[in-house]
């Protein structure tokens, strides 16, 4: 307001006051702070919760959330929110390498057919156009059926289903690129293509993607949480939020923390990337 | 470019996807590791069954001939035999398809009903408690998983306060739409985030077009400047968000469907995977495949017809 008010010359401001920073950045510190927590409550899970996430206990089964068990125990007596904790490393491990996977096979595919153009640009895009004609959530079934149920499947089956996009994405951005005058001077220098893709195009096409992928994670996790809760995903007895809700499901009528709790984790895990991400994406556009 | 050449190369275009679709589809079979027809039957299958088996889907034919034979069965409308059901998977999926279509158009029925009058005030007064409190919604809704919102409203709406049934499809007209209602609610409650915000943002964009401001300028009530001038702008706009999200949608029935035990093509597909039924799994896929293209296409030739200004190029 006050800036607006009375314009200072652009030479006196300085740096910015770190307090200003910390407010600009309050969605970007919130989210990575969240989940700080929620991945050292998951490392530490055997310090904090003193129940093995597989540990069954058959006398104690389908206890209401109380002071021994937070959120209760399920229908073989196991501590839920061991497993909620013991459940956040997997889930965003497959969540982050489920986009890192794509993300690599994107860039490289769709750096080939902005850089290179021609034939390998028409066969490549084809493929990416069939792959993106197909749902999401379909073409991963697909692939798992193929497959077969389990955690090799569903690495593979979201890295094929998912990576379309950021080809795409990298391809328009080469393309631009391609014609600008630094790479045209080190194509005029000699330079070879590897060199020129690695050194002088990727790092000014990558932001985009990374912005792309900060709102792609979400959607992994809960795609992941999807294909467990249906059985394709990860296998029982595994502690994992989807398979936890799925299991869940056949006690509704009596059991609610079953499905309610676990689902709460994933909802938490989601904002928090979101904030997270939205907060990187910002940063990476005020850098330019 | 006139419309009409527009229409002919839109259709056009989608014939590489297609065959893309049916080659994967084809693929599907023929990308099990080992050998297909006895991970289908099962390793105590007699070497007989396996044999039926194997000329019944041509894997003991090349390749090529495969294909050729596969294409030709789709174009007849046959999509070979369900191992589960015993039963043609056309007339499975026939049997199942009512359901799914009626589920999606009903949760795009009611998206519409709720997420445009929300979009509406939020992009009217940007900035407001109602902007703030539709956004901060949104927020929330983009990070639940569609299984879990639809269970929970279950323990709520159907365990605690039984208001609706918990499973099943039911009949005639009313029945349905009751039964169909949490599951509705569910996928409106997923899409309307993503509907609510595209929309806000085409909105802001159209309030503040030349033609808009003029309006304004002459003296129309805001009700009047709505209906005449955003509103139908607005619709154009929906209807590709839509569009666009048709296959999320159909994605989204897999899930729901399982939650909420109806007898759809979702729930259909999950089911056949855990059988290893192969045909059903390919029929259900191309399907789908071939729904997402269709609907795609159809919105943009309505958008053609709707809009006579818009040029394509």
């Amino acid at each position: 307001m006050s800036d607006a008010a009375l314009p200072v010359p652009a030479m006196d401001r300085g740096p910015r006051p770190p307090a200003h920073n910390w407010r600009r950045h309050s969605g970007l510190i919130t989210g990575a702070s969240i989940l700080a927590v929620i991945l050292l409550g998951s490392i530490f899970a055997g310090w904090i919760s003193p129940y093995g996430p597989l540990e069954q206990n058959l006398r104690n089964t389908l206890q209401t959330p109380s002071w021994t068990h937070p959120f209760g125990t399920d229908n073989f007596g196991r501590d839920i929110f061991s497993r909620v904790l013991h459940a956040a490393k997997l889930d965003l491990m497959i969540g982050f390498l489920c986009v890192f996977f794509p993300w690599m096979l994107g860039i490289a595919l769709g750096g080939i057919a902005g850089y290179f153009g021609g034939i390998a640009d028409t066969i490549i895009m084809r493929i990416v156009d069939t792959f993106s004609a197909f749902p999401f959530l379909i073409m991963v079934i697909g692939i798992i059926a193929i497959l077969g149920p389990g955690l090799t499947s569903l690495y593979i089956a979201l890295t094929l289903a998912g990576w379309s996009m950021y080809a795409r994405i990298v391809r328009a951005e080469v393309l631009v690129v391609r014609q600008s005058e630094y790479v045209l001077a080190a194509r005029a220098l000699g330079f070879g293509h590897l060199r020129i893709m690695f050194r002088h195009i990727l790092p000014n096409v990558i932001t985009p993607t990374i912005i792309f992928a900060m709102t792609d994670i979400v959607l992994v996790i809960l795609s992941t949480t999807s294909l467990s809760f249906l059985g394709l995903g990860v296998q029982p007895p595994a502690a994992e939020w989807g398979i936890m809700i799925s299991e869940g499901k056949g006690f509704i009528l009596t059991a609610w923390w079953m499905v309610t709790l676990p689902g709460i984790a994933i909802v938490i895990v989601g904002l928090a990337l979101s904030l997270f991400g939205d907060g990187v994406a910002k940063w990476l556009r005020e850098r330019g | 470019m006139n419309t009409l050449t527009f229409l002919r190369r839109r259709v056009l275009q989608v014939l590489p996807v297609l065959a893309g679709i049916v080659l994967v589809v084809f693929m599907v079979v023929r990308l099990i590791p080992g050998d297909p027809a006895r991970i289908m039957l099962g390793i105590h299958a007699s070497e007989e069954r396996l044999a039926n088996l194997r000329t019944e889907l041509g894997l003991d034919l090349p390749i090529w001939q495969q294909f050729g034979l596969f294409v030709s069965n789709i174009f007849q409308g046959e999509l070979g035999t369900s191992l589960f059901y015993r039963r043609d998977v056309t007339d499975v999926i026939m049997e199942r398809l009512p359901v799914t279509v009626t589920l999606v158009g009903f949760s795009v029925l009611l998206s519409v009903l709720v997420c445009v009058p929300l979009a509406v005030a939020a992009a009217m007064r940007q900035g407001s408690w109602i902007d703030q409190i539709v956004r901060a919604i949104s927020t929330l809704t983009l990070s639940m998983p569609g299984f879990w919102l639809g269970l929970n409203l279950l323990i709520l709406f159907a365990v605690v306060y039984p208001f609706f049934p918990i499973s099943g499809f039911g009949r005639g007209f009313w029945d349905i739409l009751w039964h169909l209602t949490l599951p509705a609610i569910t996928i409106t409650l997923s899409l309307a985030p993503i509907l609510i915000r595209t929309l806000r943002a085409s909105l802001i964009e159209i309030l503040q077009a030349p033609h808009v401001e003029f309006a304004r300028t002459k003296g129309l009530s805001e009700r009047h400047l709505i209906q005449r001038h955003v509103l139908r702008n607005g619709l154009m706009a929906t209807l590709t968000i839509l569009g666009v999200n048709i296959g999320w949608l159909m994605g989204g029935s897999v899930v729901i469907e399982t939650v909420f035990s109806l007898p759809g093509l979702g729930a259909l597909i999950v089911s056949s995977i855990a059988a290893r039924d192969y045909p059903m799994i390919q029929g259900i896929a191309l399907i789908f495949g071939l729904l997402v293209i269709t609907i795609n296409l159809l919105t943009d030739l309505l958008y053609a017809a709707l809009d006579p200004r818009v040029t394509y190029e």
